[in-house]
């Protein structure tokens, strides 16, 4: 098959997807968040749901290594302007098949440690409700119970999948089709202590 | 300024080499990390944004550059169709190779990444993953029956911690852990001290294991190792009622471990790679088309720019040329390079400085022929003598304003006819005409005549000299026509003549008169009484007849001699007014016709000998009256003369015009011209000497006098004379005699 047609077809392709990328969008969200302030650190765990596109599901199958992160910031409360960001966290979290023994391999790159599931729809929960993470907050920040008091501070979340972790292959095409664009809107959380 | 636009020049290179290198650099780093460079690769994306805006940058520096080109080249700009051709030359050159690269370089790559992926090898990996899960399975079964025997040597065991531990270290074994079977852990022994639980297996395994069915579950790491989970019932007495939970995590044996490493990433990396192909294929297409375009772009931005730089001395030149030929000559261009256009350019500029030369040459030759024309034009002016140009043709060319003022026409209007058409404009000057077209007809190169006009204000004699005109230009050549105003000296030469006579004829004749005169009273008076008496009448009859006609020629000869001596005047301020009511009241009475009197009130005294004045007005008076006593015309009115007075002016002079006219039957135009040469008379009993007197009276008060017809018929003397607030009178007569104005 000439190359040019295979050009041809993967722009019609783009093209289509980004027609229909309002439609079908296969999406990430995060149903729950919560988050205890402690001294030195912030706890966090998460609820999300995730489900992967067609095309995304076909890549894990083939090998090709997802990288889920779930993007965290700690925020205080102005009247004026935009809330500043006091802190800001990544867990990132690596979702890839091993193709000898048929299962999904989560891994938690932060904690060294991983767990393996039979199938992608666990692997997803999996990523989905992580356990509790210990977060350390950024040594210049002091807290005094009023500020907390007063609802000053709270979180922000937002879970998506990093392009940027792609093979380089992949991105351009990761950037132009919206099956891959796999992200939730930024939500926000209150602290509990 | 020249450093500035140094400045600037040097700006644009360096803007041109940083755009260039930047976007060379960024092109290069792309590829690189297109091709797995773990640098780059974390850039790729960037790197691409930082490609494509520089493509952009460089749309947007082309589009309007090209959008200007067009929009000069349907202005039709000077230089822009060159500049629009070569650079199409250069995109075309640039092109062609490009399209010729990229296209092989697309194909060769597609078949290439295509030629990757061999079903042959795609089939051998398959069936050496189905190899690999196969033999997994025979390790799960082995190490399930080494766990089943595991467990029932357990069975009776009772320092439970001391024989897991020992069996671990036996089996080398990762973890070993005894449950109860409700999930409580019982006993645990672990390679990795640090962990303080052992690993819970999940609640779905525990309950699938209580149902009946032995677990062995292979446990991934990401490191590509496998762990296997077993979990077995741990029986007591009884061996239907499982008692306990044993559970083993082991690693695969350590060839098994190996192998299935390096085939799970082998399989992993093939899978990939062949899922990534049309992926691939794409990132390698997009980055070779963006090095096209690119390349493209900057061929194009190049070509502009290069062909900017060398239409731009041809379009001075062309300018300039331009500029030159609307008369523009001292355009000079800069010589900015050092090559053939600026030899060019040079020369150019030499051209241009010479035909600046050339022409300050022919202005200033032009203002020299210019001044010179006007020169002789001024001395022409002030010539006295009429000077007249004809061309080959008879057509009159030039003239000066004492020819107009001779001729007393105004030439003007005539300039450009030819003679003969002059001739039938003003047929007076006919005379001077045929001598001219006589004087060419004889082909001499110079001839001379001499002619007599009736001009508006009396006759007059010109002399005429004729010569051929040569001259280098066929167009100049002609005849050059020039005339003098004799007029006065043929009137002296005259006067000198009749003065000459009459000194003669008082001399000769005079003298003999008297004692003629004597001698015949002597014979009468001796004779008379001796005769008889029948002779001594006719003796008596005879002496008288002498005495008589001897007396009538000496009044004849004195009033000859009266004319041809100088005239004496004593002059005072004469009233003319006042002498011209006294005259009328003298004439008025009797049989004397109606003397009718128009006098000016504002007329000035006249410096001037009041009895000639009066001899002059007497004299006008008595030819007016003797005009009107002879037959009468069929249509006449009532004999009347009339006598005005009013002032005058001529060439800046004051004078007092003074008009004796009649009713009578006038004169033939023949004799209008002589009537005021002595001896012209046509009366019986006239001497023809009176208006002759008159002229040279009126001529020695410095005035002019000249007759003319009046209609339906009579005459009109006119008589000028200057006012007593005139400077000189010998102003006056220069004047009058430079100006060729006397009248006969
Ligand atoms: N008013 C006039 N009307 C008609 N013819 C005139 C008039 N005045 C002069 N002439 C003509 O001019 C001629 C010359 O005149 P001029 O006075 O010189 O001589 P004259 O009158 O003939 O003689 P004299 O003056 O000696 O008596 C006259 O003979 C006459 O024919
Ligand atoms: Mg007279």
């Amino acid at each position: 098959m000439p190359a040019w047609k295979n050009c041809n077809r993967l722009f019609f392709c783009l093209l289509l997807n980004l027609l229909l990328s309002a439609v079908s969008r296969a999406d990430f969200a995060l149903t729950e968040v919560s988050a205890t302030l402690s001294a030195t650190h912030l706890t966090v765990s998460t609820r999300g749901k995730l489900s992967l596109s067609d095309h995304v599901k076909e890549a894990v199958a083939n090998g090709i290594p997802l990288d889920i992160v779930i993007y965290l910031r700690l925020k205080r409360d102005r009247a004026w302007l935009w809330d500043p960001t006091v802190a800001e966290w990544k867990i990132r979290t690596r979702l890839r098949f091993h193709a000898l023994s048929a299962r999904y391999i989560v891994e938690f790159p932060a904690q060294h440690t991983s767990e393996s599931h039979s199938s992608l729809a666990k692997a997803l929960a999996a990523i989905g409700n992580t356990r509790s993470f210990n977060l350390p907050l950024p040594k210049n920040l002091e807290f005094n119970a009023k500020q907390y008091d007063s609802g000053q501070y709270y979180v922000t979340a937002k879970i998506l999948l990093d392009i940027e972790a792609l093979p380089i292959p992949l991105r351009p095409l990761a950037y132009t089709l919206p099956s891959w664009w796999l992200d939730s809107d930024w939500s926000s959380w209150s602290l509990h202590l | 300024m020249v450093t500035a636009s140094l400045s600037r020049r040097v700006l644009l290179r360096a803007s041109f080499v940083l755009l260039f290198g930047g976007l060379l650099a960024a092109l290069i780093m792309l590829t690189a990390a297109a091709r797995h460079s773990e640098f780059f690769g974390r850039y790729y994306s960037i790197l691409l944004v930082v490609n494509i805006l520089g493509i952009v940058l460089l749309l947007g520096l082309i589009i309007p550059n090209l959008w200007r080109l067009i929009q000069q080249y349907r202005d039709r700009r000077l230089g822009s169709r060159l500049t629009l051709r070569m650079l199409g030359t250069f995109v075309g050159i640039a092109l062609l190779p490009l399209v010729v690269v990229y296209y092989f370089s697309v194909q060769f790559l597609s078949e290439g990444i295509d030629s990757w992926f061999n079903v042959r090898i795609t089939k051998a990996l398959d069936d050496a993953r189905l190899l690999g899960r196969s033999t997994l399975e025979t390790v799960k079964q082995d190490s399930l029956q080494e766990a089943q025997q595991i467990a029932s040597t357990l069975a009776g065991e009772h320092d439970l911690v001391a024989a897991i531990n020992d069996i671990r270290q036996q089996h080398q074994y990762d973890e070993l852990t005894l449950f109860e079977y409700n999930g409580q852990i019982l006993a645990s022994s672990s390679v990795d001290q640090t962990s303080l639980l052992p690993d819970r297996p999940p609640e779905a395994l525990l309950n699938k294991l209580r149902s009946g069915t032995y677990q062995i579950n292979l446990k991934p790491l990401a490191d590509d190792s496998i762990k296997l989970r077993i979990l077995v019932p741990v029986f007591g007495q009884s061996v239907t009622q499982p008692l306990r939970i044993l559970q083993i995590i082991r690693s695969l044996p350590l060839r098994h471990a190996k192998l299935s490493a390096s085939l799970e990433s082998a399989v992993r990396e093939y899978k990939q790679i062949k899922f990534l192909r049309q992926p691939l294929k794409f990132t390698f297409v997009l980055t070779l088309s963006l090095i096209a375009l690119a390349t493209l772009l900057m061929g194009i931005w190049a070509g502009i720019f290069s062909s900017r730089r060398l239409i731009k001395p041809l379009r001075d030149l062309a300018m300039g040329t331009r500029a030159v030929a609307d008369g523009n000559y001292d355009t000079t261009l800069p010589v900015t390079q050092r090559d053939e256009f600026g030899i060019l350019v040079e020369s150019f500029n030499d051209m241009t400085r010479k035909i600046q030369i050339a022409r300050d040459e022919t202005q200033r030759a032009q203002r020299e022929s210019d001044s010179q024309r006007t020169y002789l034009q001024t001395v022409l002016s002030h010539l006295s003598s009429g000077v007249m140009s004809v061309d080959l043709e008879l057509r009159l060319r030039t003239f000066n304003p004492a020819a107009e003022e001779i001729l007393g026409l105004d030439l003007n209007a005539t300039k450009g006819q030819t003679l003969p058409q002059v001739t039938n404009a003003f047929p007076q000057v006919a005379p001077l005409w045929e001598l001219i077209n006589q004087g060419i007809n004889d082909g001499q190169p110079e001839w001379q005549g001499e002619i007599s006009l009736n001009t508006a204000r009396g006759r007059r004699i010109l002399i005429i000299r004729g010569s051929q005109l040569c001259s280098s230009r066929a167009t100049d050549d002609g005849f050059v026509v020039v005339f003098d105003e004799i007029t006065d000296l043929v009137q002296a030469q005259r006067n000198t003549a009749w003065g000459e006579v009459a000194r003669r004829l008082a001399h000769e004749i005079k003298n003999p008169l008297t004692p003629i005169q004597l001698s015949a009273e002597r014979i009468r008076s001796k004779y008379l009484h001796t005769l008889p008496a029948d002779n001594r009448d006719a003796l008596e009859r005879a002496t008288r007849i002498i005495v008589q006609q001897v007396d009538a020629m000496k009044q004849m000869v004195n009033a000859f001699s009266d004319y041809a001596q100088p005239v004496l005047i004593t002059t005072t301020n004469v009233d003319l007014n006042r002498l011209a009511s006294d005259v009328a009241e003298l004439h008025r009475g009797k049989q004397q016709p109606e003397i009718i009197l128009k006098l000016s009130n504002e007329i000035q005294p006249v410096v001037a000998d009041a009895n000639r004045i009066l001899q002059v007005l007497n004299n006008l008076i008595i030819n007016a009256c003797d005009a009107l006593q002879l037959p009468k015309q069929p249509d006449a009115a009532t004999p009347s003369i009339e006598i005005s007075t009013h002032p005058q002016e001529d060439h800046g002079q004051h004078y007092v015009e003074l008009t004796v006219a009649d009713n009578g039957p006038g004169f033939s135009s023949k004799l209008r011209s002589d009537i005021f040469e002595p001896y012209v008379t046509t009366k019986t009993k006239g001497t023809g000497l009176g208006l002759a007197i008159v002229k040279r009276i009126i001529e020695e008060h410095g005035g002019k006098i000249w007759a003319s017809t009046t209609q339906p018929h009579g005459v009109t003397v006119t008589v000028l004379l200057p006012v007593s607030g005139n400077k000189a009178k010998i102003h006056v007569e220069s004047i009058l005699s430079h100006k060729g104005q006397t009248v006969s």
